[in-house]
C-alpha cells in the first residue's frame, strides 16, 4: 500500500542516516505501531541495497585499461611541475611558512616549522619536497646577517659544532640557516647557493642509526644522505651528483 | 616532470578513474561521452593541482571537477531533457552467455535508474553509492539540503514500485 510522499522523505532520510535523534525517535514510534510503514521502510531500504549492488557491477566494467593509457599520454606532454599538493602535502605548507617567515627576518629560534610524520627516510623526502620551492631568490641577494645567530641556536639545538667557518665549502655561498623540526625531533637546514641553484645541507638529530653516504637522484635532485651519531644528514641540490657527492663528503667530516 | 613525481601523480589519478567514469556515465549516459569526461577530468586536475587543498579528499575535489565540465560540456552541446538514459544493456554484458541471476537484476536496476530524471540519477549516484552526505551531496550540487532529500525519496519510490511492478 502507498505511504504519502512526506512519510516516503521521513523513512529515506531515516535509511540514510540524516534525521536528528527526536525525529529518529518519533519516526521509531510510529514504525513500532504501523505495519504499512514498516513495510514501505524495507522495501525503501531494499531498493537501496539493489541500487547499489547494480552500480558495483556497473564499476566493474569501466574501460580503466584505456582511461590510464589517455591518462598516460595526458602526463607525458605535461611540463615539468614545481610540486603537487596531493604529495605530503603538510611538508609543503610547512615549507611556504619557512619561507615566508625567513623573508619577514625572524630571528634564529624564535620559529620553528613543523613537517610531518615519523620514519627515518620520510624527513628526507619532506625535505625534498621543500627544496621544489626554493629559487635562486629564496635566500635573499646576499648571505643573511643574521647567519652567525641562525648557526649558534642550531649548534644547541642539534648538538652538533656548526659555525661559519667549518660550514664553508668550496664554490658554494653559505646563505642562511633555519631552525626547523621534524616530528618533533630539531631540523636544521643550512641553505647555500651554487652560482643561482640552492643546495641544502640538512641536519636532524633524530637518533638515526648510522649509515655510510651514499648518493641516489629524488624528485630531479641529486641527494646524499647519510647518518652518524644519532643524527641524520642529507645534502640536495639540483647539481650533478659526482661534484654533490664531493661536497657531501666534506660537510660529512666537518661535522661528523 | 620527474619520473617518480610522474608516478605519484599518476597513483592519485589512477586510484579513482573508475568511480570517476562511473559518476560520468550517470552524468550524460554515453559510454563514449564519459570517457572523455574523465580524461578532461584529468587533464584539469593535472593543470590546477596548485587549487587542490592539502589534506583534503582528492576524490571530492575530482567529482566536483568532472561536475563543472559536464555543467559547462551541456550547455556547449545544448543537451535535450530526455537524453541521458542510461544503457544499461551495454554496461554489462559482454557475452550473453555469462550473465548470471545477479547480473540480470543488476541490468533491470540500470534500466530502471537510466529512466530516471538525470537529477535523481546524479543525487542517487552520490549519495548510496559514492557516500556523500546529504550536505556534502548538497555542496557539490549546488542545492538546499531538502532538493537532495526530495530527490532521493522520489527516486527511491519510482525504483521500489518498478521493482515491485516487475515482481507482481
Amino acid at each position: 500500500m502507498a505511504t504519502s510522499d512526506e512519510d516516503d522523505g521521513k523513512l529515506t532520510a531515516y535509511l540514510d542516516g540524516e534525521l536528528d535523534q527526536a525525529e529518529q525517535a518519533a519516526l521509531e514510534a510510529r514504525l513500532a505501531s504501523e505495519p504499512n510503514l514498516r513495510e514501505r521502510l524495507e522495501a525503501l531500504r531494499a531498493t537501496a541495497d539493489r541500487t547499489r549492488v547494480a552500480f558495483a557491477a556497473l564499476l566493474e566494467t569501466a574501460p580503466v585499461a584505456d582511461m590510464r593509457a589517455r591518462l598516460d599520454a595526458a602526463l607525458a606532454a605535461t611540463p615539468a611541475r614545481a610540486a603537487w599538493p596531493w604529495r605530503r602535502s603538510v611538508a609543503a605548507i610547512a615549507a611556504a611558512v619557512a619561507i615566508v617567515a625567513f623573508a619577514a627576518g625572524l630571528g634564529a629560534g624564535r620559529w620553528s616549522g613543523s613537517l610531518g610524520d615519523a620514519d627515518h627516510d620520510d624527513w628526507r623526502q619532506a625535505v625534498v619536497e621543500y627544496m621544489e620551492l626554493y629559487t635562486p631568490e629564496s635566500f635573499g641577494p646576499a648571505p643573511s646577517p643574521r647567519l652567525a645567530e641562525a648557526l649558534a641556536t642550531l649548534s644547541q639545538r642539534l648538538g652538533a659544532p656548526l659555525d661559519v667557518d667549518r660550514l664553508q665549502v668550496p664554490g658554494l655561498s653559505l646563505r642562511v640557516a633555519i631552525p626547523l623540526q621534524y616530528d618533533g625531533a630539531p631540523l636544521g637546514e643550512i641553505a647555500y647557493l651554487d652560482g643561482a641553484t640552492p643546495v641544502a645541507f640538512c641536519i636532524t638529530r633524530n637518533g638515526e642509526a648510522d649509515a655510510a653516504l651514499t648518493t641516489s637522484s629524488r624528485g630531479g635532485f641529486a641527494v646524499a644522505s647519510w647518518a652518524q651519531g644519532g643524527r641524520g644528514f642529507m645534502l640536495i641540490g639540483a647539481i650533478p651528483s659526482d661534484r654533490l657527492t664531493i661536497l657531501a663528503r666534506a660537510l660529512k667530516e666537518k661535522t661528523g | 616532470m620527474s619520473n617518480e613525481v610522474r608516478e605519484e601523480v599518476r597513483g592519485g589519478l589512477e586510484a579513482h578513474l573508475a568511480r570517476l567514469w562511473r559518476y560520468a556515465l550517470s552524468l550524460s549516459g554515453a559510454r563514449d561521452v564519459a570517457e572523455d569526461l574523465v580524461q578532461a577530468t584529468c587533464v584539469r586536475a593535472i593543470e590546477r593541482a596548485d587549487q587542490f587543498q592539502p589534506g583534503t579528499r582528492l576524490d571530492r575535489w575530482l567529482f566536483s571537477i568532472l561536475r563543472s565540465i559536464w555543467l559547462n560540456e551541456s550547455r556547449a552541446r545544448r543537451v535535450r531533457a530526455g537524453q541521458g538514459v542510461l544503457d544499461a544493456g551495454e554496461a554489462l554484458s559482454v557475452d550473453g552467455a555469462h550473465e548470471i541471476e545477479t547480473n540480470i537484476s543488476a541490468a533491470q536496476v540500470l534500466r530502471a535508474i537510466g529512466a530516471l530524471p538525470s537529477a535523481q540519477r546524479e543525487t542517487v549516484l552520490l549519495v548510496y553509492v559514492e557516500g556523500y552526505s546529504y550536505r556534502e551531496a548538497a555542496e557539490l550540487l549546488g542545492a538546499p539540503i531538502g532538493t537532495v532529500m526530495s530527490r532521493l525519496a522520489a527516486a527511491r519510490a519510482t525504483l521500489t514500485r518498478t521493482h515491485e511492478t516487475k515482481d507482481a
